[in-house]
Order: C-alpha cells, then sequence, then structure tokens
C-alpha cells in the first residue's frame, strides 16, 4: 500500500503540491487527472523518490521513500528508452541490474519474452530511433514491467501518439494490469478523462495553484465492460459527468485567477 | 563546365604532346579518367556534378600553376618548382616522408589518446556534479583560451626531450576541447533520461559506462575532432621549432636549405596525411553515432 500524507512541495517559493493525502490499496489502478501544471507529474516524481518533499511522508508497504525507489519503475512520455541502445539492450541493462545473478543468456530470453508480450517480437535489435512513437511506449512498458517491481508509474506515456495507437496501448496497460492479479499498482497521470475512466480503478482529480486533491472517485465497476461499452454505461457517464464539472471549475477559478496574468506574461 | 572540362583536357593534352612534358599528359588523362569512373560509380545527380566540379577545379589549378610555371620567366623557378618536378619529387622522397610520417603519427597518437584519457573521464566526473562544474568553469574558461602554441618554447626548455615537450603541448591542445564538451555533454543529456536511468537502480560503474558516456557521446566527438585538429596544428608547430625529423620537421629542414620543391611536396604530403586521418575519423564517429541515424 502506498500512503501519503500531508505531502507539500514547493519550487522557487511557489507551491506546486498542497498537503496531499492519498491512500493507495495494493493492485489498484489509479489515475491522476488534472490539467497541465497542477503538480500531478510532479506527485509522481515523489512517489517515485526522484524528488523529495519538503513535508509530509510516503510510505511504500510502511517504508518511507528515500532516493529513488526500488518498488518502483517508470514510464515517461519521452526519453524513456536510451537511443544508444536496441530496444533488446534496454530491457537486458535494467534486467540485469535488478537481477544481477542471472546469466546473459537467462537476461536475453527474458527480455525477449517481454518484448513479445508488448507485441514487439522483432524489435529486439532495433534502435528506438528505427520504431514509431508507439513502438517505442511499448518497449518502455516492457522494460519498466519486466524488472521485479510492484509499483508502475506512468507519467501521461500516451500523451505523444495518435489516436488509434494510443486507443491499442490503453488495451495493452488495461489488460497487463488486469493480468497481475492484483501484483501490481498502478499510477497513471493523465489529463484525458476519458482515458482515466478507461483506464483506472480509482480516478483522483488534481486541482491547480496550488496543487490539491479535489476528488477521489471509485471507478473498480469499469473493469467488467469492454471499452463500447464502458461509454454507454449510465453510471460511468455519470461519474464522467460529476469529474468534469470538478475539472471545468478547476479550470474557471484558474482562469479568473488575476495573479496569473501579470503584464507581458499571460496569454 | 562539362565543356571547360573538355576544353582543358584538349589543352593539357596537346600540350604534353607538344613538350613531351609527361606530368601534364598524366594531369590531363588521369584525373578525368577518375572522375569519369567516378561519376559512372556515383548514384546520385548532384554528386556526380560535385565530382565534375572538383574535377574542374582541380585541373585549372593544374593549368595555371604549369603555364606559370613552365615559363621560366615569369615566375622564380627556385620558389615555385614545376607541377612535373614536384610530383617526381614526391615520388622519391615518399620514404622519406613516411618514415617522418610514423615519427609524427606516433608522437600525435601518444598525445592525442593521452588527451582523451583525461579528458572524457575527467569530463564526465566534472560534468555530473554541479559544484565541481561551477569550480572549474572559470579554469577551463581561462587555460582553453590560451593558445597553446606559446607553451612551446617553454615546454622544450622545461622538459627533457623533444618528445616530452610535444606530447604535452599536443595534450595541452586537445585536452581543452574534449573536457569542455564532455561538461557540455553531461548537462545536456535530458533529465528525464537520467530520470529513467536512476529508476533502473543501475550500478555506479553501468551508470557512467552506459549512460552518462554515451548520453555525452555526441557532444564528445565534437570536441574529440576539433581536439584532433588542434593535434595536427601543434604538432606541426612543435616540429617546426624543436624536432629532429617529423612532417613539421620535413618542410622546416628543407626551407631551411632553399629547397622549395621540397617543402611543396612536404605540403602536399602533411595535406594528405591529416585529410586521410579525418576522413577516419569521420568514419569511426559515424560508426559509434549509427544509432542516430536509423529510419523509420
Amino acid at each position: 500500500m502506498i500512503q501519503c500524507t500531508d505531502v507539500s512541495i514547493a519550487f522557487q517559493g511557489k507551491t506546486v503540491l498542497d498537503r496531499i493525502g492519498l491512500e493507495i490499496p495494493d493492485g489498484a489502478f489509479l489515475c491522476l487527472l488534472g490539467q497541465s501544471g497542477c503538480g500531478k507529474s510532479t506527485f509522481l516524481r515523489l512517489l517515485a523518490g526522484l524528488l523529495k518533499a519538503d513535508s509530509g511522508s510516503i510510505t511504500i508497504d510502511g517504508r518511507e521513500v528515500d532516493g529513488p525507489e526500488k518498488a518502483c519503475s517508470v514510464v515517461f512520455q519521452d526519453y524513456s528508452l536510451f537511443p544508444w541502445m536496441t530496444t533488446g539492450d534496454n530491457l537486458m541493462l535494467a534486467l540485469k541490474a535488478a537481477c544481477p545473478d542471472k546469466t546473459r543468456a537467462e537476461l536475453r530470453n527474458l527480455a525477449e519474452s517481454y518484448l513479445e508480450l508488448v507485441g514487439l517480437g522483432g524489435a529486439f535489435h532495433q534502435y528506438p530511433s528505427a520504431l514509431s512513437g508507439g513502438m517505442r511506449q511499448r518497449a518502455a512498458i516492457a522494460r519498466a514491467i519486466s524488472v521485479p517491481c510492484r509499483v508502475l508509474l506512468m507519467d501521461e506515456p500516451f500523451g505523444a501518439l495518435d489516436p488509434v495507437n494510443r486507443a491499442m496501448l490503453q488495451d495493452l496497460v488495461r489488460t497487463l494490469h488486469a493480468d497481475s492479479g492484483g501484483q501490481r499498482t498502478v499510477v497513471f497521470v493523465t489529463h484525458d478523462v476519458d482515458e482515466a475512466l478507461y483506464l483506472g480503478t480509482r480516478i483522483a482529480v488534481f486541482g491547480s495553484s496550488p496543487g490539491r486533491l479535489l476528488a477521489l472517485e471509485d471507478n473498480s465497476a469499469s473493469r467488467r465492460l469492454p471499452r463500447e461499452k464502458l461509454f454507454a454505461d449510465e453510471s460511468t457517464l455519470a461519474l464522467q459527468r460529476k469529474i468534469m464539472s470538478v475539472y471545468r471549475a478547476d479550470m474557471e477559478k484558474k482562469l479568473n485567477d488575476k495573479n496569473l496574468f501579470h503584464a507581458g506574461n499571460g496569454i | 563546365m562539362k565543356i571547360l572540362l573538355v576544353i582543358e583536357l584538349i589543352a593539357l593534352t596537346a600540350a604534353a604532346a607538344w613538350k613531351h612534358d609527361w606530368f601534364a599528359l598524366a594531369a590531363g588523362v588521369l584525373i578525368p579518367a577518375v572522375a569519369l569512373v567516378r561519376v559512372l560509380l556515383a548514384w546520385k545527380k548532384e554528386r556526380r556534378t560535385a565530382i565534375v566540379d572538383v574535377a574542374v577545379v582541380l585541373e585549372s589549378f593544374l593549368l595555371l600553376w604549369q603555364l606559370t610555371t613552365s615559363n621560366r620567366t615569369l615566375l622564380d623557378p627556385v620558389l615555385f618548382p614545376t607541377p612535373e618536378a614536384v610530383l617526381r619529387l614526391f615520388f622519391r622522397e615518399l620514404k622519406d616522408m613516411l618514415h617522418g610520417m610514423f615519427s609524427s603519427l606516433y608522437l600525435l597518437g601518444v598525445a592525442y589518446a593521452l588527451s582523451l584519457a583525461t579528458a572524457i573521464p575527467g569530463g564526465l566526473v566534472v560534468g555530473s556534479s554541479p559544484r565541481l562544474r561551477n569550480a572549474a568553469e572559470p579554469f577551463s574558461k581561462v587555460l582553453s583560451a590560451i593558445p597553446p602554441i606559446v607553451y612551446i618554447p617553454y615546454a622544450i626548455a622545461l622538459l627533457p626531450s623533444f618528445k616530452a615537450a610535444s606530447i604535452f603541448v599536443i595534450w595541452s591542445g586537445a585536452f581543452w576541447p574534449v573536457f569542455v564538451s564532455t561538461i557540455a555533454g553531461v548537462v545536456n543529456i535530458p533529465e528525464t533520461l537520467l530520470d529513467s536511468a536512476r529508476m533502473l537502480h543501475l550500478g555506479k560503474r553501468t551508470f557512467i559506462l552506459r549512460v552518462l558516456l554515451p548520453g555525452a557521446m555526441p557532444s564528445i566527438l565534437t570536441g574529440a575532432s576539433l581536439g584532433l585538429v588542434f593535434s595536427f596544428l601543434l604538432l606541426t608547430a612543435a616540429e617546426l621549432i624543436g624536432a629532429t625529423e617529423g612532417l613539421g620537421w620535413y618542410v622546416k629542414n628543407f626551407s631551411d636549405f632553399a629547397d622549395y620543391a621540397r617543402v611543396v611536396v612536404g605540403i602536399i604530403f602533411i595535406g594528405i596525411v591529416i585529410t586521410a586521418v579525418s576522413a577516419a575519423f569521420k568514419r569511426i564517429e559515424k560508426r559509434i553515432l549509427r544509432y542516430k541515424e536509423a529510419v523509420q
């Protein structure tokens, strides 16, 4: 379980996250939803241990997060893979660090099987620059789940993809999470409400300036429905309306915030 | 352009036949022949045009050289040897010059390898720590701005042998561009990529060798190619001052004897050697950065 209590952080005097309290049970798929600049990516980096909170605490299974967290692996929107290594070498590098006792042949087999799992069986010897954006994200996901980690952190991983690739990768991530049988917790940052409704078993809506937790919704029922049925389901649509209204209120608040429009700084 | 080439070809061949000038005959036939073969082998149209252009410029230069030096009253024959004399001398001197080349390349190789071996690890360490970076910056700014040529007389006086002195001078010339570009390369690795690396919990050694070094590599290679140019500059400069063999010494020695034909031969040979080394460097660079050129 991930437990966040009163987590706050400020950059250059500006509060980015304000006393976030959040509990993420094991096996949950939590979507962090919010407009850009609300601190949802910062929150993800705090969970990963890449940043340190000014106050408050984050624990994973009762242990305080301090420095890059071993229990977590991450997928970023960009630059997850090392461009100077083939996809296979990218996976093998991660696997070697996670399982130093395995032989090269074992690592290779593992890497191949995880690439196979995300539908990239033929890309072992390809450099990331030779792959499409969607394939690169598949490889990044393969690397992230190949190492034994209980928490998968994803920072707008499909933000730069075209709609078809995006839908395919959403299906992949949803399936992988379902197949993990509650063994893996996912925290997924997005600003797309429908993406959150399709993927998340829980949805946390963040408000901006400063980043606060506005709403935490349960969406576990969504997992029973495939995509076509989900967006025809009454309770999902009700949840969508509810989240949209929270989201919109926050956006309007930000637009009306006079402090944002200093001379020459505005839109 | 093609017409020009044909005219020149005819002019040179005619001159050659008239004067039994073997050089002009070789130039008039050989260069167009090589150009023709390369044009036939070239795939792209721009490439073919470029080859013809280069051949025309080369032919024009040789024609001008031939015409101005064959008339002995126009230019001083001691200072301006004929192309034929230079060509003959080139092959006669090749053995001596190759000997000089090995001596020069040995010095260059040792010094350049030393500068890479010090500048790259140093740059990686300094680049990855903001504190060290800030501390090193004023020194690298001032020291890299001093042209290392000014160290040459002092280094020769200070160090026990000419070899040690020139190695030191070449090292100090190549060190700074590589060092500074390694630091820049480390600083310019995208932060997200470093975050990805941190989350993989790599060992320190693995992190440096498989993330930091390749991440900085494009920048390192830019600095290294600049360092190579500096190295050649300093090598020949050092040899002009204190050597007893080598490429720079060859030119300096024969200009002391007013043997300008050999000076010209030496200069041409130096040009060929540096071009060959640079071409080899470019190939290595391309090979190292091959991951960039993959197309979808």
